[in-house]
């Protein structure tokens, strides 16, 4: 009796941690269509610009970005409205802790970062680093987006600060490497 | 010459690769970015190769006006695995960016609102309009005791939100019924409130509120519920629309357990019939406030298993709003205030799964002091009062058509429900209003926001008749 009690205790513990278990924060802020509208406006016609880096040009990016470089493609959304070019964006997603982040970068046409919007967030709501945070990181240079230089870090949110940083520099970093260096 | 042959022959077989990895597509798609990336990879080092074999053989090919098409054939093989690269990195951007979110924006249920309600809590700021419409035409098939057949616009409604700031934002819902208040149609405010944001568990709301209870009340775009109609158990047990003035709490206490909880004017005693207790809601018209009640209802999804949703409610509070009652007591009349104290309570659970969806639900309620209110009001009113039902629909489309996101379910329902299980000492039961629902019909959706209904509902009551309806209509959301 006292055996099928326990199985039946057994049972519901088991139970209880299977539906509690998991990413219950994770949350979808918005679509692609949504990104592309933030970063450029809704009249924009968006085309992808597919970056094949070479050896040479990932090295310079990993130094200059201070991050490495998992993938050899990478691809900037680039906005048009007629011919006149809105700017660059990118959409990029990382690990903050245990659980991936999606951010979306935005470059003005000359490569200055404009806009950071999080797409995407699924670690607990109180690690995702607020939008005046994000702010702070605007117009600066590549050189200066470091906890060392000019960015103030942010208590509670240290790990997803640190990677959207990190993001936001190698977005810079590529843009800086293969395309300005392409159109001099 | 024979270099050139070996070279046209080389360059044939490159693009029978290259046309077969990317025509091939239509038989099996690369599964994964890596799949792609390894395309890409080969056709970037084929084009580089070709590009570099292809300088020296233009220079010697020049003068023969063979080897010259041979040269265009080969700069048009370029251009054209330059094409297939071009597509194939796309693809790639494609599927890195829907891995982690989708390509168009979703409609998507918030704090318990339908998903055209919860637009406001999306937008970045400022004014957000959404809406949603539902008609249908309704056929007596038996027992119709002299009811005609008709077609209305049942529903046609705004939703206006304004978000001021992260923190605070305002949501309506503006309801246009029966297509105009020329005839029997009528325009209202189904809620109205202000949402203050300050922590994910703990929200505050203030205004003309959706009473939390059940899948309806708080979701009730056509889209989301089957048939025509919604179910007579959240019409009759749970009055919905039901909405009051008041002020609560919302939030999301840990992963998936999210809770409402409302401090909302009571009920109107002095409108309840035999059939239920809907027509003593006030719809935040002028409303009685002597008397107040609580409302909290409590959901859970569990976060391992999202396709799985258990909630419950309860309503407590008096309805009686100061009111006196003249309540017959042989041949005089005693001029009575009462209580009516009003209990309802409510709990249901959802699934869905591979196509099924599945829903069951089950409330119980009860009046004080219904007697009294029965001799006042000349009817029956029933002490206690319960109804539940369940569904389970199944969307057949993609047994067909395994790549449509159309959506195609035939589905069926049972209710059950009765507003007299008790009646009042001294007072009959209506037994004609204790009934059973029988209720089968088709649901398709060409798109998520648009719908086609087909359905038919076999009543069947303790005593009498109830008449039999074929239902067809048409509902959208934006």
């Amino acid at each position: 009796m006292m055996t099928k009690a326990r199985s039946a205790v057994c049972f519901f513990a088991a139970l209880l941690m299977l539906l509690t278990a998991g990413d219950g924060f994770g949350k979808i802020f918005y679509s692609k269509k949504e990104a592309m509208d933030m970063a450029f406006g809704e009249q924009a016609r968006v085309e992808i610009l597919s970056l094949f880096l070479t050896d040479g040009q990932i090295e310079e990016i990993q130094r200059q970005a201070k991050v490495k470089i998992d993938s050899a493609l990478f691809s900037f959304y680039v906005g048009k409205q007629g011919e006149k070019l809105l700017g660059y964006a990118a959409i990029e997603t990382h690990t903050v802790r245990t659980r991936p982040e999606t951010l979306l970068i935005v470059l003005s046409p000359a490569g200055e970062l404009r806009r950071i919007e999080v797409l995407a967030f699924h670690e607990p709501p109180e690690y995702q680093p607020p939008a005046r945070w994000f702010e702070q990181l605007y117009r600066r240079p590549l050189a200066a987006l470091d906890f060392n230089a000019e960015v103030q870090g942010i208590t509670g949110a240290t790990l997803s600060s640190r990677s959207a940083l990190d993001s936001a520099r190698k977005v810079l970093a590529v843009f800086q490497v293969a395309v300005r260096k392409g159109q001099n | 010459m024979k270099k050139n042959t070996k070279q046209l022959l080389k360059l044939g077989l490159v693009s029978t690769l290259l046309t077969a990895s990317a025509a091939g597509w239509g038989i099996e798609k690369p599964k994964t970015v890596e799949d792609l990336w390894k395309i890409i990879q080969a056709q970037q080092k084929e084009i580089d190769g070709l590009k570099a074999e292809r300088k020296p053989q233009g220079e010697t090919a020049a003068s023969a006006e063979g080897e010259t098409k041979s040269a265009a054939k080969e700069k048009d093989d370029i251009k054209e695995v330059s094409r297939k690269t071009d597509i194939l990195s796309q693809a790639v951007e494609k599927l890195r960016t829907q891995l982690v979110i989708p390509e168009e924006p979703e409609l998507k249920s918030e704090y318990g609102l339908g998903p055209a309600a919860s637009k406001v809590y999306k937008v970045d700021k400022g004014l957000s309009i959404g809406g949603y419409g539902e008609g249908r035409y309704q056929a007596f098939v038996s027992d119709a005791d002299g009811k005609k057949d008709n077609s209305d616009l049942l529903r046609f409604v705004l939703y206006v939100g304004y978000k001021f700031t992260d923190n605070i934002l305002f949501n309506s819902e503006l309801e246009f019924e029966h297509a105009s208040t020329g005839k029997t149609g009528s325009v209202s405010a189904e809620f109205a409130a202000l949402d203050f944001f300050f922590d994910p568990k703990v929200n505050i709301r203030a205004g003309l509120v959706l009473l939390p209870m059940g899948f309806i009340n708080t979701l009730h775009e056509p889209p989301f519920f089957f048939g025509n109609n919604r179910p007579e158990v959240e019409r009759r047990i749970i009055p919905s629309t039901w909405r009051e003035n008041g002020a609560g709490l919302f939030g999301e206490l840990l992963p998936g357990l999210t809770y409402t909880a409302y401090a909302v004017n009571g009920l109107d005693a002095s409108g309840f019939t035999s059939a239920g207790i809907r027509g003593g809601r006030q719809s935040g018209s002028r409303a009685l406030a002597e008397d107040w009640a609580s409302v909290t209802r409590v959901m859970y999804v569990p976060p391992s298993m999202p396709e799985l949703l258990f909630g419950g409610s309860m309503y407590l509070g008096n309805s009686g709003q100061d009111q006196i009652f003249a309540v017959p007591v042989g041949d005089e009349i005693s001029f009575q205030k009462v209580n009516a104290f009003t209990q309802l309570y409510e709990a249901h659970m959802q699934w869905k799964y591979k196509g099924w969806k599945f829903r069951t639900l089950g409330a119980w309620g009860h009046i004080d002091n219904a007697g009294t209110l029965s001799a006042a009001k000349g009817q029956t009113i029933g002490k206690s009062n319960f109804g539940w039902y369940t569904e389970i629909g199944y969307n057949i489309a993609p047994l067909f058509f395994p790549e449509t996101s159309q959506y195609f379910a035939p589905f069926f329902r049972f209710e059950k429900l009765d507003p007299i299980a008790t009646a009042p000492n001294g007072f009959p039961d209506i037994e004609n209003l204790d009934r059973q629902i029988v209720q089968f019909g088709l649901q398709y959706k060409p798109i998520p926001n648009v719908v086609i209904k087909a359905d038919y509902r076999n009543f069947t009551a303790k005593r009498g008749s109830v008449p039999d309806d074929f239902n067809l209509g048409f509902g959208f959301i934006f």
